[in-house]
């Protein structure tokens, strides 16, 4: 007798049938679709010269959401792929025998690459779900780079599952437009009820225990939240100076502004003498979590104008020997904004080395990537 | 048919980024591991899971095996979650906190069942 994996023709094993596989998908489905649009914000806010400074609040919503969304993912993810599992190694349903040939050879070809498909969509989603996971803590789940993998496994997933949506969508109508029903008392194991319930709760469960990342409010019952006040002066520190190899700024530190046809050099006392700002904004890393402290600082703009410079996009450089966080660019209208401080304070204090002493940048709805640490060098491009 | 080929031009695009990410041998073999693990998590993982669940669900009384079997998932799923936190020194993820989550909820997902086993006992349902 031919071994059937539990759940394939039985209909005793509820967890398994297709109107809980099609509630699990939407669910799934709107996770991603979640992801994938603040996921793109969150690219945009890195690399888009465009993205507004106002509200200030903004990409620390759009960023948690993308955490929190993928967080909610996975306990989804799992239960789906137990749902359909018996369906993962099912046959072909047989061509018409007397069909003609090129049909035949069509449906197969066709089952193919659904299955090419559907395999991309298994691993590719698992692939992102980690990498978001691991690099949300810090971490690498490999000698690649977390970053741009999560960023390039997540079109490929997204690309598999609108695949996989466009074939099976007949399917999943016919699941999400049947009623659940009563459970069967001879059913084998979890009612469609219970599965989708227990996944439903799971998904809560470690949501709330990751939300405190977002929602500093709620961190007291986030156990697995980023606290965001644990770090040096009260902050979270993603980089430290010591992983940036930036090791002691001592008194010769001076910053260099240059621009067309000028440049200008100032000491740590001479731009502590300029006319500060104190400002509330609150800093969100790539990672999820955000924080707000009171930055002190110059308004660049207000900097480029006692030095005589020009207002345009600046290229700020970093005390950094390498990687891509030593340098970063401000569009002229973030420039123009005197919001955008070259910070020497936090809270009230000189700026600890590990959050970027002798100064660094502070711009309202920036990601953390963007504002730049140990800053040594101004080019103004007018 | 428009999904299709909208998902199959996404899926060219992204094995584009994806193989400029792999620079190295080493990091294409690690990727390449990665996304075969993928693989094999609904093929190996969850069946052996669900029949340990199964077998488990069996030797305990009816009115209990759902709700071992969504908390003994849901704290499968918060250790998972938790792995990447607690391996890494700086991220503030501690096994006390994760512990007195998962205490918290068990209380919880167990005083529902109890009042829910009352609430049928004297509905006179078994």
């Amino acid at each position: 007798m031919r071994w059937r994996p539990p759940g394939q023709g039985n209909p005793a094993a509820e967890a398994h049938d297709v109107r809980v596989s099609a509630r699990l998908g939407l669910w799934l489905a709107t996770a991603f679709a979640l992801c994938l649009a603040t996921g793109l914000l969150s690219h945009l806010a890195q690399h888009a010269p465009w993205w507004p400074g106002r509200p200030a609040q903004l990409y620390r919503i759009t960023q948690g959401v993308h955490v929190l969304a993928g967080t909610a993912a996975v306990p989804l993810l799992l239960a789906k792929l137990w749902s359909c599992w018996p369906r993962l190694s099912a046959r072909p349903e047989p061509a018409a025998p007397r069909g003609p040939a090129a049909q035949r050879l069509g449906r197969r070809w066709g089952y193919a690459a659904e299955r090419a498909a559907l395999a991309v969509l298994v691993a590719g989603a698992v692939l992102t779900l980690t990498t978001g996971l691991v690099g949300r803590a810090g971490g690498a789940p490999g000698p690649f780079a977390t970053a741009p993998t999560h960023h390039a496994v997540a079109w490929l997933t997204v690309g598999a599952l609108a695949v996989h949506l466009g074939v099976k969508l007949p399917r999943i109508r016919d699941g999400l437009a049947t009623p659940l029903g009563r459970p069967a008392p001879e059913r084998v194991g979890l009612s469609r009820r219970d599965v989708l319930g227990g996944a439903y709760l799971s998904a809560t469960a470690v949501v709330l225990a990751t939300v405190g990342s977002t929602v500093p409010a709620l961190d007291r019952v986030s156990p697995l939240a980023r606290r965001a006040d644990r770090g040096p002066q009260g902050l979270r520190v993603t980089r430290t100076a010591s992983a940036a190899r930036v090791t002691r700024v001592d008194a010769r530190w001076r910053l260099t502004m240059q621009w067309p046809g000028g440049r200008h050099e100032v000491d740590l006392p001479g731009l502590a003498g300029l006319p500060q700002r104190t400002l509330r904004l609150p800093l969100t890393c790539v990672q999820g979590w955000s924080a707000h402290a009171d930055w002190t600082g110059v308004p660049l703009v207000d900097l480029l104008a006692a030095v005589g410079a020009p207002v345009g996009r600046v290229t700020v450089g970093s005390l950094e020997p390498v990687g891509v966080h030593r340098s970063s660019v401000l569009p002229v209208e973030r420039v123009r904004d005197r919001s955008t401080l070259l910070a020497l304070r936090i809270n009230g204090s000189v700026l600890d080395l590990d959050h970027g002493y002798p100064c660094r940048i502070v711009s309202a709805d920036r990601p953390g990537t963007g504002q730049t640490k140990w800053v040594t060098a101004l080019r103004v491009d007018p | 048919m428009a999904l299709v080929l909208v998902g199959l031009a996404l899926l060219g695009y992204g094995i584009r980024l994806l193989a400029g990410t792999a620079r190295t041998p080493g990091q294409a073999v690690a990727l390449g591991t990665w996304l075969l693990a993928g693989l094999l998590l609904p093929v190996l993982v969850l069946p052996l899971v669900g029949g340990v669940g199964l077998l488990v669900a069996r030797t305990l009384p009816r009115p209990l095996r759902t709700t071992v079997a969504v908390g003994a998932g849901t704290s499968g799923l918060l250790l998972l979650v938790a792995v990447p936190g607690l391996a890494a020194p700086t991220a503030g993820v501690t096994w006390g906190g994760l512990l007195a989550f998962l205490g918290v909820f068990w209380a919880l997902l167990l005083g529902a069942t109890q009042s829910r086993i009352a609430r049928d006992q004297r509905r006179g349902r078994w």
